[in-house]
């Protein structure tokens, strides 16, 4: 007997089946006894749709968002309350980091030069805060106090340096400004200047009607005997004479540093802050002056 | 009666979700080569039956308790539990008889619309069988009938067997190489 002929044998074994009779008696029987308690029968479309689609599939493709949104709100709270647990914090504190992060990060996300000379005025007010805090520490050894003072100092004179920078810079690109407008002036382009100040007067209008109102009797008729473009070079925060003042104060303020008056050096930044405030609103009551002096 | 794959992965859902038509319809797809796989191994026909029946209702009852998440095919379950009762079948019969195919006492398992010639040739072929298909080692007795009688893949056998298919390949070759020893023996014997 080959191979292919005893196959042949094992595969006609296939004949055997069981008995007709049992194989239809016992499948009433097998129906009856499964029949307790079992569930209605699905369509297959319906099966198919389940497989494809899991039942909690929802809940589960929630479940990446949630957690996603909890924890970018873990940070947000976090971040944020650590911001303001490390306002009062001085160096050698766990969240003096955090305070200056946050301060570079509130300068990297300024875009208006004058903010960005406040906010160095402000941080350059926090290093003087910072300073007092670790005067007033008697706790630390003297030698890690000076140490603090002398970087705390570096820190201020640093923040000072970068304020002038800007301050002079602001004043040196509104010069070339205004010579400019000048020289336009000067070949008699009265038409050019009326663009330029007709748009600032529509703004000066909006912003401060109480301030031009009030002020046009006695305002009126300076700006037309001057020269109109003097008003506008007075009036911005770069200006030469705000700039050249802003300098003083905050020279003075690193001298009273140097001579450990920090108290005194504060006041001279806050007044620097109020230069810087004036000329802003010197700004919009030149620009209104200017509107005047065209109508 | 075939199914394709996709029809038995249906039904074995259906049958998860304790479908009992579903599981009537398995019934009536597999209980023919069931009885012939059980029936082969304890060789006896109302013992066959029983063991069949016995099997098809545990079936049912351990789907329903169990989430059978490894379960592939539906046919690998029934075979496996299939295996499992006739393991405990022979525990308890131990001693008591020799397994031996029951045709040779007169009793006909062929269904009975065959015709006298097909009768004739399939009783000479199981008279073979039945002689020398119990002197071969239980799992070499198994595949074959897996493999050669009930037509199942080397993927299927192997589940069933829990074993790897190059496994299941050698086993089935040594398998047929002891049967064709077996016979040729007897045909020198002759």
């Amino acid at each position: 007997m080959n191979d292919q002929e005893l196959l042949k044998k094992l595969n006609s074994l296939k004949e055997i089946k069981p008995d007709s009779h049992w194989r239809e008696e016992y499948r009433g029987i097998l129906f009856s006894q499964i029949s307790a308690g079992s569930s209605e029968s699905k369509s297959n479309i319906r099966i198919l749709w389940q497989s494809i689609v899991p039942r909690h599939l929802l809940v589960n493709l929630a479940k990446p968002v949630w957690l996603a949104s909890l924890a970018s709100i873990f940070i947000l709270v976090t971040g944020i309350g650590s911001v303001y647990a490390s306002k009062n914090s001085k160096p050698g504190d766990s969240l003096y980091i955090a305070k200056i992060i946050s301060e570079r990060a509130q300068f990297a996300i300024t875009f208006d030069e004058k903010n960005k000379v406040k906010l160095g005025v402000e941080f350059a007010t926090n290093r003087a805060k910072e300073m007092i805090q670790v005067l007033e520490d008697t706790n630390q050894a003297t030698t890690v106090n000076n140490d603090k003072l002398e970087k705390l100092s570096q820190n201020f004179k640093k923040e000072i340096s970068q304020v002038k920078d800007r301050l002079s810079k602001a004043a040196k690109s509104q010069v070339k400004d205004d010579e400019s407008e000048v020289f336009g002036a000067n070949l008699g382009k009265n038409d050019q200047r009326m663009e330029i100040a007709e748009p600032t007067a529509l703004i000066s209008e909006q912003v401060k009607p109480e301030v031009n109102s009030s002020q046009t009797d006695d305002k009126a008729i300076e700006p037309v005997e001057a020269n109109a473009t003097s008003t506008v070079e007075q009036a911005d925060l770069a200006s030469p004479p705000t700039s050249r003042q802003a300098d003083q104060l905050l020279e003075e303020a690193e001298k009273l540093v140097d001579e450990k008056n920090i108290n005194g050096a504060i006041d001279k930044l806050e007044e620097v802050n109020k230069v810087i405030d004036q000329s802003e609103l010197g700004k919009v009551e030149g620009a209104s002056e200017t509107a005047t002096s065209t109508n | 009666m075939k199914i394709g794959k996709i029809e038995e992965k249906l039904l074995l859902y259906k049958i998860k979700q304790s479908d009992k038509e579903a599981f009537i319809r398995a019934y009536d797809l597999y209980v023919d080569q069931l009885y012939r796989f059980i029936y082969f191994k304890v060789g006896n026909r109302e013992e066959a039956e029983d063991l069949c029946s016995a099997m098809f209702l545990k079936t049912w009852h351990y789907i329903l308790e169990n989430s059978l998440k490894d379960q592939k095919t539906l046919k690998a379950l029934f075979y496996k539990i299939s295996r499992n009762l006739i393991i405990d079948h022979y525990r308890k019969t131990r001693g008591r008889e020799t397994i031996s195919l029951d045709s040779e006492n007169g009793v006909n398992i062929t269904d009975e619309k065959q015709s006298p010639d097909s009768s004739f040739e399939l009783q000479a072929d199981l008279l073979v069988i039945q002689t020398k298909l119990p002197e071969l080692k239980d799992e070499y007795r198994e595949v074959i009938i897996l493999r050669f009688i009930n037509e199942l893949s080397i993927n299927e056998i192997a589940e069933i067997l829990d074993k790897s298919k190059g496994n299941v390949r050698i086993l089935i070759y040594r398998a047929l190489n002891a049967l064709k020893g077996l016979l040729s023996q007897e045909e020198k014997d002759k």
